[in-house]
């Protein structure tokens, strides 16, 4: 292949071309910010990851979950309880053997209640909203253990191998897990799997009436979501150094679906662009906007609903194929809202 | 027509209730290998409920359902497809997001994959012969990369046969398969499936309201009415049953 097929393959990829970009800015973070604010990026990454597990459930298996951030509180107060408590125990031991065998024990826990009763739709919804609410109270009662509505302090950063990860390195490790989770997920929903998931999303029954077993693909990838939810959570322990109950809430919970629809649900881009995005924008804009800015949030979730139900990227999509359309550039590209290629690259 | 050998499908005092109402009543039916049956009955005869109760839709109230010497009655649905009970739904079922191609790779792989099995497939390419051998028997190859949702009613119906086609069922249900098409799509379905018929020998239970239809896909008719059974027969007994004439053929 010459260099300029090469340059053209490249650039005839924009969903590539936009995924490097976005890659290229947060590899850049540290460059770009000073170090107060590095830490604030980290926490937008762990945020990303729990993002990205979301999407998993919701966006690609249609199961809107009201209350992720259970698995993603479970996985920091795990970790804050582990860390400092057993000393003896590699911190990658807690953080990415312990917290995701708990977290998703609970994902699997619930997801076979939930999946084994047939609860479905809206019910599935608000279920889950208030598992987040119990376990969000059961974090708050627990004062002696749990810290109670304070929660706990004082977790330390994360060492690997006796060499403890402070802000730069943390910031990279916790990228370097969301581009690991991002990968895994995208080969996840590259397989036949992934298509199975897609089924259920559009219709669950059909899917049951081919031959796949739908129970057991939604359990499946309801724990290894729970699992994931639970390590984004485990690194904000040690990121933030003090982990409390809202974690674990219905808020936290529905605010990142927010980010996940206005980034485009059912795209992985899509997950990790609204959860940096809107978190980059809550902690500049609502220092200008004060408590307007839930507001202006309110607003743009309304929009992206009415306006741009496929987010941020399927905007971005869009533009992108009237682009190609009027440049007149491959036909067979030109229709790429009305095709595709089969597999779901993001 | 057929060459029936053994019986794939027999229900034995099949019953099923809705509260009060009893929707299917009591019904001993059976169906051979590489037959054709026809389900006819008035609207709120039972027609589509009794199709439920064999794929797992519907849990039975009583009766059994034996497929192929093996008592289904308490199967998954999942599982009963992987038997090779497979539904074309009346209501077309496609995947209006997926390309045509990719709707074919969904029931294809459907019945002889396990979950891990399909996590670790990342290459469908040997199907894809299959998927335009199938396309094109659907007369639907030029279309196959566009999302299905684009397609018309009659495509989208063609294309769910194919799907339940490709599956390679042992016992393909088709609920309705010309509801909503004119007589010009009525005749090219009859088409199709006479053409799926000699290719595949499949066995069929169609259920349909088009009487001219039915007489020209089936060699057996069953007639539902109440829930219950009101005749049994071949075609031309069928026709000539004065019960029948009665409730349903009279009318049309």
């Amino acid at each position: 292949m010459s260099v300029a097929a090469k340059v053209n393959r490249f650039t005839g990829s924009p969903a590539l071309v936009g995924k490097l970009l976005g890659l290229v800015v947060l590899l850049g973070i540290p460059v770009l910010f000073p170090p107060s604010d590095v830490t604030t990026w980290t926490v937008y990454v762990a945020f990303a990851i729990l993002a990205v597990s979301i999407d998993l459930v919701w966006g690609y298996t249609g199961l809107l979950t009201l209350g992720h951030a259970a698995f993603f509180g479970a996985g920091a107060y795990f970790a804050a309880k582990a860390l400092p408590g057993y000393p003896g125990i590699p911190d990658v031991l807690v953080l990415f053997v312990l917290v995701p065998i708990f977290c998703g024990l609970l994902a699997l826990a619930i997801g076979w209640f939930l999946f084994s009763a047939n609860v479905t739709g809206s019910y599935f919804a608000i279920t889950t909203l208030i598992v987040a609410i119990v376990f969000e109270q059961i974090a708050g009662e627990f004062v002696s253990f749990l810290g109670g509505f304070n929660g706990l302090y004082n977790i330390p950063n994360m060492e690997i191998v006796g060499f403890e990860l402070e802000t730069i390195p943390l910031y990279y490790f916790t990228l370097f897990l969301l581009i690991g989770f991002f990968l895994l997920s995208q080969w996840i929903v590259n397989s036949a799997f992934g298509r199975q998931l897609r089924g259920i999303r559009q219709d669950m029954e059909r899917t049951a009436l081919f031959g796949y077993n739908t129970e057991l693909a939604r359990l499946l990838v309801f724990t290894l979501s729970g699992a994931m939810a639970g390590i984004a959570g485990g690194m904000y322990a040690t990121i933030n150094n003090f982990v409390s109950p809202p974690l674990l809430g219905f808020v936290l919970s529905t605010q990142v679906v927010i980010w996940v629809a206005v980034g485009g649900r059912g795209t992985l881009t899509g997950a990790v662009l609204g959860a940096v995005l809107i978190q980059f924008l809550n902690s500049t804009l609502s220092e200008v906007l004060l408590n307007y800015w839930n507001i202006a949030l309110a607003i743009i979730f309304i929009l992206v609903v009415l306006v741009a139900p496929r987010g941020i990227v399927g905007l971005l999509e869009d533009a992108t194929t009237k682009l190609r359309k009027r440049r007149g550039s491959g036909s067979g590209l030109a229709n790429q809202s009305q095709v595709s290629g089969g597999k779901q690259n993001d | 027509m057929t060459d029936a050998t053994s019986t794939i499908l027999e229900t034995k005092n099949l019953t099923k209730q809705f509260g009060k109402l009893t929707a299917v009543d009591d019904v001993d039916f059976t169906v051979e290998k590489n037959e054709t049956v026809g389900l006819i009955g008035p609207n709120g005869a039972g027609k589509t409920t009794f199709q439920s109760l064999i794929t797992g839709e519907y849990e039975v109230t009583d009766g059994s359902i034996i497929y192929d010497g093996e008592d289904i009655t308490d199967t998954e649905p999942y599982q009963r497809a992987r038997k090779g009970i497979i539904k074309k739904f009346q209501v077309t079922r496609v995947y209006g997001e997926e390309t045509l191609v990719e709707n074919l790779r969904m029931a294809i792989r459907g019945r002889n994959a396990s979950t891990l099995a399909l996590l670790r497939s990342h290459d469908d390419s040997d199907i894809d012969d299959r998927i335009h051998e199938l396309l094109e028997i659907g007369n639907l190859d030029h279309k196959a990369e566009a999302l299905t949702k684009n397609l018309s009613h009659g495509e989208q119906q063609w294309l769910e046969i194919l799907m339940a086609v490709s599956a390679e069922p042992e016992l393909l249900l088709l609920d309705e398969p010309t509801s909503g098409m004119g007589p010009q799509e009525t005749n090219e379905t009859v088409e199709l499936l006479e053409n799926i018929k000699e290719r595949t020998n499949t066995t069929m239970l169609v259920v349909e309201h088009d009487m001219d239809f039915i007489r020209k896909v089936s060699n057996k008719l069953t007639v539902l009415h109440h829930g219950a059974v009101l005749a049994q027969g071949t075609v031309e007994e069928v026709q000539n049953d004065d019960k029948v004439e009665e409730v349903y053929l009279g009318r049309d």
